[in-house]
């Protein structure tokens, strides 16, 4: 990750997946989350992880925290001290690193590359709280200080899975998951590294919650991404990891692939701080971006998991975007959100939502979107509304998050 | 097409001013910049700290309609970012813009979770979009007018050099053909406090750092020759072994003038104090104070100022970070 003048790196290589970790409010690991997904399971339930009685909505996509977390290299007072976003990437984190088998990571320097939009906000919480009432008390605070500045849980995570490498946090709003994928998979596929560790995480916290339910955002009956009478989204929570390396090293090792990174684009949206501009133009050239360096066309893209965050802008400026991107193809597209399920994992969401695809591809389904009473006028593409088995591929899956970040990732089904 | 990776422009608000000038003739001329000490009342800690001065007039950024509402942080920002571009002509339609910081809009965020403690129902949909943390890239890229690839970068004061990195990477991956490396914090008592709950007596600041990076000659700007690798503090790896390493790679020259991030605290500064000699360093930290993520943004823009003056032939920046990392550069003239 040096840069020296005389530098001379090889590439572009072919980057794949051999390690995925997620958890959502579908539940722990692959398993219970492909299961889930497939069959277009909805895992909203009741805020439980602080008081919503002064809110308007009180549902989300809360995770249920029944799993222990697995055993790492963290000690048990560095244990006793996580926040619930980043136990919930830790726990992402260590399947993916048990899928991989990565063995000998130790003495490499291994880039870690993660998205969040609030990181461990609870704590920070927690700091402004004990601040305010008792500004002359010092106990503890250097230590939620400490734990809430997210290079904080990035160093926890490098310690966690035993790797040393700079660590790049991407804090772009609901996009940052898949940003954080994408910029793992340039390094590679540049030749900066040959192996990446990267994904996105976010816990539900009351501020952010507060702050999307002062703006109305948030759903007061079911999230219902491309119904016409939609009313909003609602925010979930948990994380996705993945492993990611250059092909030729994945089949050396004869490491089991789960798919592959083939484009990324970003772009920036420059209409509103929170609204998109009403024809996506941003969303028109990060998908543009990414299929040509995917080297496909909309008509090659098999399922298109839509940032599809159920709030009347952000679905009519994403459909009106995708009409433009596919042009011709548009009719024969099959697209879904799958925010309806779990929520919105804001920086999580990126990452958990190019897992989706990954398993997707692998298993030959589409994931449906919730159901749909009366379906948006944009929807000139196949909304996928039940499930669907379909031999894919090539997904794309798009985030857009506030301040104009949009970023598109377009991943390969693995076939030897 | 040439790889050589040139710092055509940059731009500094601090203490001292708003502009780079500014900063740097404070720091060589090793002037005592004005410490200001508040309190939120009897019960609560004396803070120190150096603020930003106000401007003498209001630029003509200002009137920007995404500048309205917007934080301290941002406006920062957008000074320090204009002043690196300067007057070229630029196709701002293909500026990368890569924002580091580590507190964000603090002073939004502190006020808005405040009202959100007090009745939710009431808290300002107007405050929450700012507290976001890449609200002033945001506003940055639209005072810009670039819709190409932005990120915003979160890490602790060693950050900018890492930020100086990706816009590198961005370079030679042709993903843009120029980029800007902005880094900007604000002042708040959230986050004063929080810097006082550490050893070392350190003085807040705020401002901010911006450099303009381009592929091409030195003929306009300076030549980044090298960033070392960021080597990771952990609860194994202190933050001395961190800095050891580091400097162990970074390509320093004999006659190289040094910008490093003493602040003036022995606890702080021993890695540094024991690599090389004080006269041979500038350390901006010590005159402006603490500025977190804009920390060494400072110092990269004293070691390009400095060439641009004819000061030295090259400079090696040491950023040895409050928690995270201790990464290194050297630009040449």
């Amino acid at each position: 990750m040096s840069y020296r003048r005389d530098q001379q790196l090889s590439g572009p290589h072919r980057v794949v997946v051999t390690g995925v970790g997620i958890v959502t409010a579908m539940g722990h690991g692959w398993s219970a989350n492909a299961d889930g997904f497939r069959v277009g399971r909805t895992a909203l339930r009741p805020i439980t992880v602080f008081d919503t009685t002064r809110q308007r909505v009180h549902t989300g996509g809360e995770v249920i925290m029944d799993v222990p977390l697995p055993s790492t290299k963290l000690t048990p007072r560095q244990v006793s001290r996580l926040d619930r976003a980043t136990t919930l990437m830790l726990n992402a984190a260590a399947e993916a690193m048990a899928q991989a088998a990565w063995s000998d990571t130790m003495g490499e320097s291994i880039p870690i590359s993660l998205g969040t939009s609030a990181g461990a906000m609870s704590l920070g919480e927690s700091y402004y709280q004990s601040k305010s009432l008792h500004p002359s008390h010092k106990r503890r605070l250097a230590t939620l200080v400490t734990g809430y500045l997210p290079h904080t849980q990035a160093q926890l995570l490098a310690e966690a899975v035993g790797i040393s490498g700079p660590i790049t946090i991407i804090t772009n709003a609901c996009a940052s998951g898949a940003n954080a994928i994408g910029h793992a998979f340039h390094l590679i596929r540049h030749g900066r590294a040959r192996r990446a560790f990267c994904g996105g995480y976010d816990a539900i916290a009351e501020m952010v919650f507060a702050g999307f339910d002062s703006l109305q955002a948030l759903s007061t009956t079911t999230p219902r991404p491309f119904d016409a009478t939609r009313d909003g989204l609602a925010l979930g929570e948990g994380a996705a990891m993945l492993t990611l390396e250059r092909l030729d090293d994945a089949l050396a090792r004869g490491a089991t692939i789960l798919g592959e990174v083939t484009g990324y684009g970003a772009s920036t949206d420059l209409h509103h701080l929170t609204q998109p501009h009403p024809a996506g133009d941003a969303a028109v050239r990060s998908m543009s971006i990414a299929c040509a360096e995917a080297g496909v066309g909309p008509g090659e893209i098999g399922y298109l998991n839509s940032h599809g965050t159920g709030t009347l802008l952000n679905d009519s400026a994403e459909g009106a975007a995708i009409q433009e991107w596919a042009g011709d193809a548009v009719s024969r597209l099959k697209v879904s959100s799958t925010k309806g399920a779990i929520g919105h994992l804001l920086g999580g969401a990126g990452a958990v939502e190019a897992v989706i695809c990954l398993m997707a591809l692998r298993g030959g389904w589409v994931p449906p979107n919730v159901p749909v009473a009366q379906l948006d006028p944009i929807c000139t593409f196949d909304l996928v509304r039940e499930p669907r088995d379909s031999a894919l591929d090539h997904a794309l899956t798009n985030s857009f998050g506030f301040g104009g970040a949009n970023a598109t990732l377009v991943l390969r089904r693995w076939s030897s | 097409m040439s790889r050589e990776i040139i710092i055509a422009g940059w731009g500094a608000v601090s203490p001292a001013g708003w502009t780079a000038g500014e900063m740097v003739d404070a720091i060589l001329e090793k002037r005592a910049l004005p410490i200001s000490e508040e309190s939120r009342g009897s019960d609560a800690p004396v803070r120190r700290f150096r603020s930003v001065p106000n401007a003498l007039a209001q630029p003509p950024w200002a009137r920007h309609t995404r500048l309205r509402r917007a934080s301290p942080a941002t406006r920062f920002a957008v000074s320090a970012a204009l002043e690196a571009l300067g007057s070229s002509e630029i196709e701002k339609e293909t500026l990368g813009v890569i924002f580091v910081t580590m507190n964000g809009s603090v002073t939004f965020s502190r006020r808005f979770f405040a009202e959100v403690c007090e009745n939710p129902a009431l808290a300002s949909p107007i405050l929450f979009p700012e507290t976001v943390f890449n609200a002033p890239a945001s506003h940055l890229s639209s005072v810009l007018a670039s819709p190409a690839v932005n990120y915003t970068l979160l890490g602790d004061s060693a950050h900018f050099l890492r930020g100086l990195d990706l816009a590198v990477q961005w370079l030679h991956e042709e993903r843009v053909p120029h980029c800007l490396v902005v880094a900007a914090e604000e002042l708040d008592w959230l986050s004063t406090e929080a810097l006082m709950l550490f050893p070392g007596g350190r003085i807040a600041a705020e401002g901010s750092a911006a450099a303009y990076l381009k592929l091409g000659a030195a003929d306009a700007g300076v030549r980044l020759e090298q960033i070392t690798e960021a080597h990771l503090m952990s609860s194994q790896v202190s933050r001395a072994r961190a800095a050891k390493k580091m400097h162990a790679e970074l390509l320093a020259q004999p006659d190289s003038l040094i910008c490093d991030s003493r602040c003036g605290s022995a606890v702080w500064d021993a890695p540094e104090s024991t690599a090389w000699p004080d006269a041979h360093a500038h350390s901006s930290a010590q005159w402006l104070g603490d500025g977190f993520g804009v920390s060494a943004g400072w110092q990269s823009v004293l070691a390009c100022e400095m060439l641009h003056r004819g000061l030295g032939r090259s400079a090696a920046i040491s950023a040895i970070g409050c928690s995270q990392q201790a990464i290194g550069a050297v630009v040449s003239r």
